[in-house]
């Protein structure tokens, strides 16, 4: 076959395939009770062993307070897992274990380092590593990487987060501080005061945040610095490094938004007419917000993350020379990329908002015109929705307008919701539903 | 999403992931002092919270103020320091008014012996959009140092403050001057502390005196009450009108009228004329009512700047059709018909809420069946209604909400289910339609406790109080929710 037919089949293949999965989007199921089972088995023993070095290590009330602490976050990981919020969908797994696998063979220190990696529901672009050897990347962050290459660094990211033990030493040098004589000789003359004694206890717990703060930045930056040796040693290029950044310093950016024409076109259904009320914003123009932190603190000193320029400045990543093209599987990527947007859209509703799952269901629907998996995801809000409006409820699903942080589009959703009467909202429910059967 | 009063703990406690000593917590937060809704005419602006942060050395105090909007969210905050006059003494703020892009806080400072004794009362006044103070100052004389406390507490009176159109504030407030005695007065204030006009208030006759209360206001004129006693003995009621940019008497109007005896319980200024609407009674020497038995409504209209009656209407029970209600106001096995709210619809027509209640011994009642009038703008009865309720101590009907747009209004009230719980009735009447329905909100069930307050138009603020939550869980959620209502 000459490689015109090759491609046209290729792009017939890519189109067929793509089609033919949005025909009936299946969320990936979690509820896996073998895999959640031997997964908590595997963080439990691990749990265990950090608990009895912090016994060996620690003594009094350190040992206590950072037990405390280990067990606090142990209980709620754990919750995580048995809610069926970590993925093991067989493929998925596999995918992320062949770019994990691609680290450590180009990086043989690694190899001694018991490491896992499994995506999560969260609804965040984000990842993180627990500090026992597992990763954690939300399903979410696919839907801000353009490239294999980025994943890999956020893995090399992570993975140097682990190496470089920062969770642990984080806590531990956290509860050394606060249980020291120095702190407690600062508490103690903090309770004896009588006059400004809130001034100093403020000055004294702004102390304690901008210095773990701080430590965070510091954290970040080394974690950069080694995870992209990890990446260099790879065959990935470092562009990936500085556009996974990128990507990331602007993850909260919002990319497509819903305008009046979008709600005329979903909401008039047969036995609803569409209503310009709807469309009433409230009028929040009479407040001057200010962008202040409440306390008056620096912004900056409360970062967790340094600047994307600044990250990439220290990397001198500007200055580091670009490889050939290279992919471990594309294919996997791009599928994976392809489910990460239904996957946002069902995790949001797994998470019970409600109000999120609708709208980013109603921007994905925009673009994709038309889509069963999505229509019913509109029916199964809406219906949710409906029965919390009439115990009112609504609110616990849907959040107060708030200027300060919700974009233009964001604010038009919530004031389209709270503008729908009970009787109207049900009518689109049931003919929402009528569309699926 | 969701917001709680206490934004300052937790966001403090949010910081700090690890255990960490509660009391530093509490001193960097300091204490809440209050958290008030701060209302624009009829609408909501927004809220304030205000905090006592420390004292900053043996005579000042430094507080701290949480500007919120309608939805909860943070507009901005400030500090500001108080002056104490003596040792022993701290600061009180008993009133926050907000008007036209400015908040007056006034406080009453107290020195403690044995006892809490008022001695001195002040103000500061918030510009909100520049969020600095641009005014304080003290309410009467500011009296010296030197000045002992049983005479500075005797020499002190509580001054209360409302807005004052587009202009200030109104400061109701007394002094007591050596020469003259007690001096009662209320002055216009602008925003900026300034006293624009002052006027004291109303002298009557020998032997009587007059007994202030303020009623209404809107942008042209206040309207006070003023009994007339003799003899810590009431003669008469009559209304005070004056004028909101001088302060000047525009109309001094006699409430009594010759055949009945009066009783209002709604007062409302509306398009340059004054509504009185209440019960009237058969004539009493003095006006004096001891009975619950009245004759039925009625309603007066005043012309606002001449002090003339325009109208005059006595509906007797007995117009209102129903056979049920005696010519003493009174529904056989239920009691006596108590009017909760009378409001004048934007049509001109009224909606009245009234309960029926029993008078038990030792003064407390028991109340009965609620029940719905509306009247139209000749106040001719047209409907009455009654409501399934239970009995309940006290009244069941506790406040009313606007619904956006005008297009009507809801009235909450508590009555008790089949299972003996207290649970909340918003009760809708729209203006259009006339239609009126009511929506049932249970206040206790298995998970939660449900607590609700006034919030903007067309929503209510509910506080729910999680019973046994896991860890991890929310104990607590305060959110706004809009009102159940068709589109008209």
């Amino acid at each position: 076959m000459n490689l015109q037919k090759l491609l046209l089949l290729f792009c017939f293949l890519q189109t067929y395939f793509f089609d033919a999965f949005s025909q009936s989007y299946t969320p990936i199921d979690t509820a896996n009770i073998v895999e959640n089972k031997l997964f908590l088995l595997g963080f439990k023993a691990r749990h265990k062993l950090n608990i009895d070095d912090i016994k060996k290590q620690y003594s009094g009330e350190t040992k206590k307070k950072i037990q405390k602490i280990y067990e606090d976050q142990f209980e709620s990981f754990s919750k995580d897992i048995i809610k069926g919020e970590i993925y093991f969908e067989k493929k998925n797994q596999e995918y992320l274990n062949k770019l994990l696998q691609e680290v450590i063979t180009s990086n043989p220190d690694l190899k001694k380092l018991k490491i896992n990696i499994n995506f999560s529901r969260a609804t965040s672009p984000n990842a993180y590593s627990v500090g026992d050897g597992t990763l954690v990347v939300h399903m979410d962050l696919l839907n801000n990487l353009n490239t294999e290459g980025e994943l890999v660094s956020v893995i090399c990211h992570e993975i140097a987060h682990y190496k470089l033990d920062h969770r642990n030493k984080s806590i531990q040098k956290h509860v050394e501080k606060l249980t020291s004589k120095e702190t407690k000789k600062e508490e103690r003359e903090i309770n004896a005061l009588r006059y400004n004694k809130q001034k100093r206890a403020e000055k004294f717990i702004q102390n304690v945040v901008y210095s773990r703060k701080s430590k965070s930045r510091i954290h970040e930056i080394e974690a950069d610095s080694l995870g992209f040796i990890f990446f260099k040693n790879t065959k990935f290029s470092a562009i990936h490094v500085t556009n996974s950044l990128k990507v990331l310093e602007e993850s909260d950016i919002e990319k497509d938004s819903l305008v009046e024409s979008d709600y005329k076109k979903f909401f008039t259904t047969k036995n609803q007419k569409f209503f310009s009320e709807w469309m009433e914003m409230e009028d929040f123009s009479k407040y001057h917000y200010s962008k202040e932190h409440l306390f008056k603190w620096s912004v900056d000193s409360l970062k967790t993350h340094p600047d994307c320029a600044e990250r990439i400045e220290t990397l001198l990543l500007n200055k580091t020379q670009s490889k050939p093209e290279y992919a471990i599987d594309v294919t996997s990527f791009k599928e994976l990329k392809f489910k990460s947007k239904y996957e946002s859209v069902y995790n949001y509703y797994f998470f019970k908002e409600y109000g999120y799952s609708l709208y980013e269901t109603l921007k994905l629907l925009k673009i994709k015109k038309t889509d069963p998996f999505l229509t019913k995801m509109i029916y199964e809000n809406l219906a949710v929705l409906s029965k919390a409006k009439k115990e009112m409820k609504l609110n616990t699903y849907i959040p107060s307008i708030n200027p300060k942080e919700q974009t233009n589009s964001q604010q038009r959703f919530f004031n389209f919701i709270n503008n729908l009467t009970l009787k109207e909202l049900e009518n689109l429910t049931n003919d929402y539903r009528n569309l699926n059967n | 999403m969701k917001k709680t009063v206490l934004s300052l703990l937790f966001l403090l406690i949010s910081h700090i992931d690890f255990a960490q000593s509660y009391k530093i917590l509490n001193s960097a937060s300091g204490t809440l002092e209050s958290f008030e809704s701060l209302v624009d005419g009829d609408e909501l602006f927004g809220y304030v919270e205000l905090r006592k942060l420390d004292l900053e050395d043996k005579l000042t105090e430094k507080y701290k103020y949480i500007l919120l909007d309608k939805n909860m969210n943070t507009i901005n905050t400030g500090e500001f320091s108080l002056d104490l006059l003596k040792k022993k003494c701290m600061n009180n703020n008993y009133q926050v008014v907000y008007n036209k892009g400015h908040v007056i806080f006034c406080f009453e400072e107290l020195f403690y012996d044995r006892g809490y004794l008022p001695i001195r009362g002040s103000y500061q006044i918030l510009n909100v959009e520049q969020n600095k103070m641009v005014s304080s100052g003290y309410f009467g004389s500011n009296p010296t140092k030197k000045v002992s406390i049983p005479a500075l507490n005797m020499l002190y009176k509580k001054s209360y403050i409302g807005s004052l159109s587009d202009s200030g504030f109104l400061v109701q407030t007394t002094s007591i001057d050596p020469e003259v005695g007690l001096k009662e007065y209320y002055y216009g204030m602008d925003f900026m502390g300034k006293q624009t006009w002052q006027q004291t208030y109303k002298k009557a006759e020998a032997k009587h005196d007059y007994e202030t209360t303020f009623f209404d206001k809107d942008k042209n004129n206040i309207v006070l009450l003023l009994t007339k006693n003799r003899n810590s003995k009431k003669v008469s009621d009559h209304m005070q009108i004056l004028d909101t940019k001088t302060g000047k008497e525009v109309a001094f109007v006699d409430l009594s009228n010759d055949k009945y005896t009066l009783r209002f319980s709604n007062v409302e200024l509306k398009e340059g004329k004054l509504y009185i609407l209440g019960r009237f009674f058969e004539k009493e020497k003095r006006d004096r009512v001891e009975a619950d038995e009245s004759l039925g409504l009625y309603r007066r209209i005043i012309d606002i700047k001449t002090g003339k009656i325009l109208n005059e209407d006595f509906l007797a029970y007995d117009k209102f059709k129903n056979p049920n209600i005696n010519e003493n106001g009174r529904i056989k096995k239920e009691g006596y018909l108590s009017f909760q709210k009378i409001n004048i619809n934007p049509d001109g027509s009224y909606f009245i809420i009234a309960e029926t209640y029993i008078e038990k011994s030792r003064g407390a009642n028991v109340f009965n069946e609620l029940y719905t009038f509306t009247l139209d703008k000749d106040f001719k009865p047209l409907e009455m209604k009654g409501f399934d309720a239970a009995r309940t101590r006290g009244s069941k009907y506790s406040f009313s909400q606007e619904l956006p747009n005008n297009v009507g209004k809801a009235y909450f009230f508590y009555d008790k289910n089949e299972e003996k719980e207290f649970e909340l009735n918003i009760m809708k009447y729209m203006y259009a339609s006339k239609k009126i329905s009511v929506d049932k909100m249970n206040l206790n069930n298995e998970k939660s406790n449900i607590r609700v307050s006034k919030a903007k138009p067309g929503y209510v603020g509910i506080t729910e109080r999680f019973k046994n939550p896991k860890k991890d869980e929310k104990t607590l959620e305060i959110r706004l929710e809009k009102l159940n209502y068709e589109r008209e």
